[in-house]
């Protein structure tokens, strides 16, 4: 018994000493790639100086690249990728469902939405409104219109108090399909000042990090990830049902409202600022699921800490690809995740593990 | 003991309860019986706390049932539902461990109580096992183990189980053994709780019964007692023949059939004529 229990544990620190070496790994890479080429060596040693662990002579200009395009923008695109991996799984597990994704309930085009609207109405009619506090307004309206959209594509699918998932999943069709419509006209009738392309919205963009941005990002996403992980035992029972869940004592309604108003706050920030990455919410629960385990208590550290890794990994070739211009993010996430889903669902077919 | 006092509920004009009077002793197995919508499954939601709109009073161990907060409620009583479906692939260890939810008791605690459960059900080779991969009979097993390590504890308080038609997916033995470990519980100071589709599976392990037909109690009491033949014919709108195996009564409903071979011959003969 002894032993057993040192096996759980052992697998749980192994999954989370393999991720977290993976992320520090991709942090090096990623810190190292592009135009200008930093060597780790050299990435330790500005790190170093800068934090005046010990003085050393380094590149002036490296350092500036590091700290003021790719550090921020690092710490930008690991934030988001936590987000979307953890809500994703958060999502799947509160619906029981592996099909769901924050996209596929509608927050994600809420989100974009809300957002869209506070740039072409605030900025062209009350521009005096806006002033200083234009930082916070887009994550604010980012954040009602992920939360509306969420709650009027639950109310369309509860039936007799209970969510049908295939009602659920066609109302979110629904829902962003309205979004994406009202996305469509406000972006033909902007000019190019106020929005940037439409692949912004559809496509993501992390070129677009800044510290300041960071100031905002940081707090909001580190909220949610603290509050959903906590959520990790009741999700497990709120995966044999509802009814079951209340049997074993779990506050069903309570864990519904918070796993969803905090989910709808990542993920809504994080399309504030990067607009819709699709894919990560929804592939990162299922590739920790099968290469680890369905349990919420690894599966939701280990999804945010995933959804990091994806997210980092694809922007490296965003960025690189075809440099000094940018590929969509939301191109090459699906790009590196659709042959390595398809792969698993179909080695997690033979084994009937879907 | 688990006493519902003159428990009645309603949908809208239709009436799901009416008046229903029930104990539910520790140590006693206690069956629900009755035709389809007869209000047993309502009657067992609101006993388990998952519907608060009726009239009447719960007690459960002699404090009323909202006066309870869920996991107090859930440390007490446990209940095993028809069917469960996992979506994700949990391993039959951690599905069970989701009984200890409620309890405030260390790891190694519940450990402890996990492998006893294991053994009880006789499912330590299945513990690491996917629970999407097993058969029906295996998943309603451990969904039984989970129950069971639910309301595995050390008080001496008595605990319930409650389950909702809990065989209606199993074949014969897997029946027998589920039931079987129901009733073994009872001995444990635990008072059970079944709505049973199948009078002769109720007849075999019911201590007490109570029948149900569109909201209103039939019958209740000890079940050599209320076994009889009227009160069975007026709950089912069937007529039943009892017979006496060796001190255990077996129902055989009236199967009709007789009558419809002489309606046949009558037609057979008519088209002749």
């Amino acid at each position: 018994m002894e032993l057993n229990l040192k096996l759980v544990k052992g697998k749980y620190a192994f999954s989370f000493i393999l991720l977290t070496g993976i992320l520090l790994g991709l942090l090096i890479i990623s810190l190292g790639i592009g135009a200008l080429e930093i060597t780790p060596l050299e990435i330790l040693k500005i790190f170093a100086n800068h934090l005046g662990i010990f003085e050393t002579p380094v590149d002036n200009t490296m350092e500036l690249v590091i700290f003021n395009i790719r550090l921020p923008r690092l710490i930008f695109t690991m934030l988001i990728g936590a987000s979307l991996g953890l809500s994703g799984a958060t999502l799947q597990g509160l619906f029981k469902n592996p099909l769901v994704e924050p996209g596929i309930i509608g927050i994600s085009s809420g989100a974009a939405l809300g957002a869209i609207l506070v740039i072409m109405v605030l900025e062209r009619f009350f521009p005096e409104i806006l002033g200083i506090a234009r930082q916070w307004f887009i994550p604010v309206f980012a954040f009602l219109g992920g939360i509306i959209a969420t709650i009027m594509t639950l109310k369309i699918s509860q039936f007799e108090g209970k969510t049908k998932v295939t009602y659920l999943i066609l109302a979110g069709v629904a829902m962003t399909s309205l979004a994406s419509a009202i996305i469509g006209i406000a972006i033909f009738y902007a000019d190019d000042a106020q929005l940037r392309t439409f692949t912004f919205w559809t496509l993501g963009d992390l070129s677009v990090a800044t510290w300041d941005k960071l100031a905002i990002l940081f707090p909001i996403t580190s909220l949610s990830v603290i509050v959903l992980i906590i959520l990790a035992k009741p999700l497990n029972a709120i995966a044999l049902g509802e009814a079951e869940a209340f049997h074993s004592g779990v506050a069903v309604e309570k864990v519904k409202f918070v796993a969803i108003v905090f989910s709808a706050l990542a993920v809504s920030t994080a399309v504030a600022f990067s607009g819709i990455i699709g894919f990560v919410g929804l592939v990162v629960p299922h590739i920790i699921r099968m290469c680890f385990n369905a349990d919420h208590t690894i599966v939701l550290p280990a999804s945010a800490i995933g959804g990091a890794c994806l997210l980092i990994f694809a922007d490296i070739f965003a960025r690189t690809l075809v440099a000094p211009a940018e590929l969509p993010i939301g191109v090459i996430t699906a790009l590196i995740g659709t042959p390595f889903f398809i792969y698993l669902l179909i080695t997690a077919k033979k084994k009937r593990l879907i | 003991m688990i006493i519902a006092k003159d428990i009645s509920k309603k949908i809208g004009k239709s009436v799901i309860l009416k008046d229903c009077n029930l104990r539910v002793k520790p140590g006693c197995f206690t069956a629900v019986v009755g035709p389809n919508g007869a209000g047993k499954s309502s009657l067992m939601k609101i006993l388990s706390g998952e519907i608060a709109s009726y009239s009447g009073s719960i007690r459960i161990n002699g404090k009323n049932i909202h006066h309870y907060k869920s996991k107090e409620l859930s440390a007490l009583r446990a209940v095993l539902p028809q069917h469960t479906i996992v979506n994700f692939p949990f391993t039959v260890e951690q599905v069970i461990e989701i009984g200890r939810y409620a309890h405030q008791t260390t790891t190694a605690t519940n450990q402890k109580i996990i492998e006893e459960v294991l053994r009880l059900t006789g499912l330590t080779d299945f513990k690491n096992r996917l629970y999407q991969t097993l058969s029906g009979g295996e998943k309603q097993r451990v969904q039984m183990a989970r129950v069971m390590t639910q309301i595995h504890d050390f008080s001496p308080e008595p605990k319930y189980l409650f389950l909702d038609e809990p065989t209606s997916s199993l074949d014969l033995a897997q029946q027998q053994s589920l039931l079987g470990l129901a009733k073994s519980l009872t001995q444990k100071n635990v008072g059970v709780l079944a709505i049973l589709h199948d009078l002769n599976l109720a007849t075999q392990f019911a201590d007490e019964m109570l029948f149900l037909k569109k909201g209103e109690t039939i019958a209740v009491g000890k079940a050599e007692v209320v076994i009889k033949q009227d009160i069975i014919e007026e709950t089912f709108n069937h007529p039943v023949r009892i017979i006496n195996d060796n001190g255990q009564k077996i129902i055989i409903p009236d199967s009709g059939i007789q009558n419809k071979s002489e309606n046949l011959n009558a037609i057979t003969y008519g088209h002749i004529n």
